[in-house]
């Protein structure tokens, strides 16, 4: 007797869907309470001098406790940047943009964000950029309470 | 072989959810502890190795965040694994065989308590042709094992129940547990089932802690710890996967990793005064203890995982529990179990000796 | 985000929709199932449900697909409550049930209406097929009390 076997299945779904809770913890938490009432918050390590924005609880090179917090204005220098000129699902902004790697003055880390309000084959390393921040209604406890960096005015970043 | 010891250890307090922290900010102030016991600056690390799992953390290359905890910057030798943090330890110290260094720091974090439904996310550890798509009740293979056990002549309800009421008593010495309290068995016996024959006792408790070893070589380990507790013997295996192919009353896995530390080691789980062992499910002693051949020793004096199990640090924490006997002068031969994956499929057996 | 005093924190959900190759073992298995039969695999030690691409205790290929019965004898059971998105919408046992005539044993839903001082090891249990069926796992609804 021939044994006749089934046709195969070749693929099954295979989804996973899991629920979280996301912890943003104390040092990160100080930053984006910040950010919701238009504040850059930073913090130096007494050991080594380094400026932390966002600022953790702890110098990672010194594993001591930072000291107190301070603000910065958020003005700084591009340090790096990409030109985005390709579409990807979810993507919120038409390319092409920039995003860029910004050096805050005052601070000893970067923070990445968009640079706009200026043609992206303009953009260069070392652009002194600020940030725009959102209407008060839209501000919240996150980084798009910047809207984006743009090149430094004249009156300043609440111009 | 190089004589390779654990030199220091810590561990944050587990707790059932930690709200407060990022992964860095749980495990720093832990490094800062075992760095500042043996007295050396994080530049005399070597080499570092870490265990924790994206599936409880919820972010793809979660475990990055923790690199802050240990300088990743001028570049140091790193490596993870998307485990129990217990091989990472044995990464480790394969390393320091190979002689590439002389200081590792071995960490784990666990936080089980981020996923809100575990539900949701122990299916991801199994197969995914036959068991993943069924999402079986988090403790359902752990039930299906305890019922082999109890029926295999091994333990009873009764012995669960007496093994949790021992552990939740020792761990009242232990500052760090998650839960610990004076309750004999006849009361836990009370509670309903979760996945019977298993009810609440008999199920670790999942939470939150970070864990940090420092392992040194040779003159180096003479040099930072009095009595080093000496990494004598290390092995892991597997079994199969699929539990229908299994005796799951038996862990070969555990009998052969225990048997290739003896021979590293010299001596064997029969010789240990302290055994520290990942028991998820307290069933799981009585299994661990005959796969082990354990003879007379005191079994998680700590309160072990039934006291508190902070997920992927859980089985280091073992490690470092028992290392902590040697180092105190309480004990002279401890050995240490370590698992990953459902129902004992992964072993890990370490055997620890300190100095005459 | 909400949080507490010293940290904020906010809910989110990871969703991973993928489609995952089977093989031509556990392949042919699924098509089984499809089919309203069930498949072992022949080895060295016997015909092995569900049938795995090798012998799992030396690692050897296996044979031949072979079309088994689908009742089979509980060898180990464990009660839990019923949760949304479960097999069978009372509380039931998981199981190990070692399909007639095959080694290894099948890990699945036993339904007893509920009631779990009718579950033994040991006991006799048939597949309950669905109608519609699709080539998963799924397609046996649970199994049952052989009356």
């Amino acid at each position: 007797m021939t044994n006749v076997l089934p046709e195969p299945v070749t693929t099954i779904p295979n989804p996973f869907r899991m629920d979280y809770t996301y912890v943003a913890g104390a040092g990160r938490s100080m930053f984006l309470r910040g950010l919701a009432e238009r504040k850059l918050i930073a913090r130096r390590c007494a050991g080594c001098g380094q400026v932390y924005l966002p600022p953790p609880e702890f110098c990672s090179r010194c594993l001591t406790e930072l000291e107190a917090p301070f603000e910065l204005d958020g003005r700084g220098a591009i340090s790096t940047f990409c030109v985005v000129s390709f579409p990807f699902p979810g993507q919120r902004i038409d390319p092409p943009y920039v995003v860029a790697h910004i050096q805050p003055h005052g601070a000893g880390t970067r923070l990445m964000h968009l640079v706009r309000e200026i043609e992206p084959e303009d953009v260069h390393i070392g652009l002194e950029v600020e940030p725009v921040w959102v209407p008060d209604d839209e501000l919240d406890t996150s980084l798009l309470s910047i809207s984006h960096f743009r090149p430094t005015t004249e009156g300043g970043a609440d111009a | 072989m190089r004589d390779v010891a654990v030199v220091a250890w810590a561990q944050s307090p587990c707790r059932a959810a930690n709200r407060r922290d990022d992964m860095a900010g749980i495990l720093l102030p832990v490094i800062r502890e075992t760095v500042n016991t043996v007295g050396i600056d994080r530049d005399d690390v070597d080499f570092v190795a870490s265990g924790s799992h994206d599936f409880y953390e919820g972010r793809t290359f979660s475990y990055i965040d923790s690199l802050d905890a240990v300088g990743a910057w001028p570049p140091i030798s790193e490596s993870h694994v998307e485990s129990d943090a217990a091989w990472a330890l044995a990464e480790a110290w394969s390393w320091l065989q190979l002689g590439e260094g002389d200081i590792a720091l071995v960490y784990g974090i666990g936080r089980g308590s981020l996923p809100a439904d575990l539900d949701q996310v122990m299916p991801a550890q199994l197969d995914p042709y036959y068991l993943a798509p069924l999402a079986p009740h988090r403790d359902a293979i752990a039930g299906l094992q305890a019922r082999s056990t109890i029926e295999a002549g091994l333990t009873s309800e009764q012995g669960m129940a007496e093994v949790a009421s021992r552990c939740l008593a020792s761990a009242l010495d232990n500052p760090l547990a998650q839960r610990s309290e004076q309750v004999d068995a006849a009361q836990l016996l009370e509670a309903p089932y979760v996945s019977s024959p298993l009810r609440e006792h008999d199920v670790a408790p999942v939470g939150d802690a970070a864990a940090v070893v420092i392992l040194a070589a040779g003159d180096a380990a003479r040099r930072l710890a009095e009595r080093p507790a000496w990494l004598r013997g290390v092995d892991h295996r597997m079994d199969t996967h699929y539990p229908g192919v299994r005796d799951l009353s038996e862990s070969p896995s555990t009998g052969r990793a225990a048997h290739r530390a003896a021979e590293l080691a010299g001596f064997s789980a029969s010789d240990v005064d302290v055994a520290e062992l990942h028991t998820e499910y307290s069933h799981q002693e009585a299994i661990l203890s005959g796969a082990l051949g354990l003879k007379g020793a005191a079994v998680n004096p700590s309160g072990g995982p039934l006291a508190g199990r902070p997920a992927t640090a859980t089985g280091l924490i073992r490690v470092g529990e028992a290392a902590r006997h040697i180092l105190d002068g309480r004990a002279d031969r401890t050995l240490a179990h370590a698992t990953s994956g459902p129902a004992l499929q992964q072993n890990l057996v370490c055997l620890l000796e300190g100095d005459g | 985000m909400t949080g507490t005093a010293e940290s904020l924190s906010a809910p989110y959900t990871v969703e991973f929709p993928f489609e995952r190759t089977v093989g031509p073992t556990i392949g042919t298995f699924l098509g089984g199932l499809r089919d309203g039969q069930l498949y072992g695999v022949r080895t060295e030690r016997g015909v092995l449900c569900p049938p795995l691409e090798f012998e799992p205790g030396t690692g050897a290929e296996t044979g031949e697909l072979v079309p088994v019965a689908d009742t089979g004898t509980v060898t180990s059971w464990t009660w839990v409550p019923s949760r949304e998105g479960d097999p069978v919408p009372h509380d039931f046992a998981w199981a190990l049930i070692a399909i007639d005539g095959t080694i290894g044993a099948l890990f699945h839903a036993v339904d007893v209406d509920g009631d779990s001082g009718r579950m033994t090891t040991g006991m006799r249990v048939r597949a309950r097929w669905r109608t519609e069926r699709v080539g998963q796992l799924s397609d046996i609804e649970c199994f049952e009390v052989t009356s």
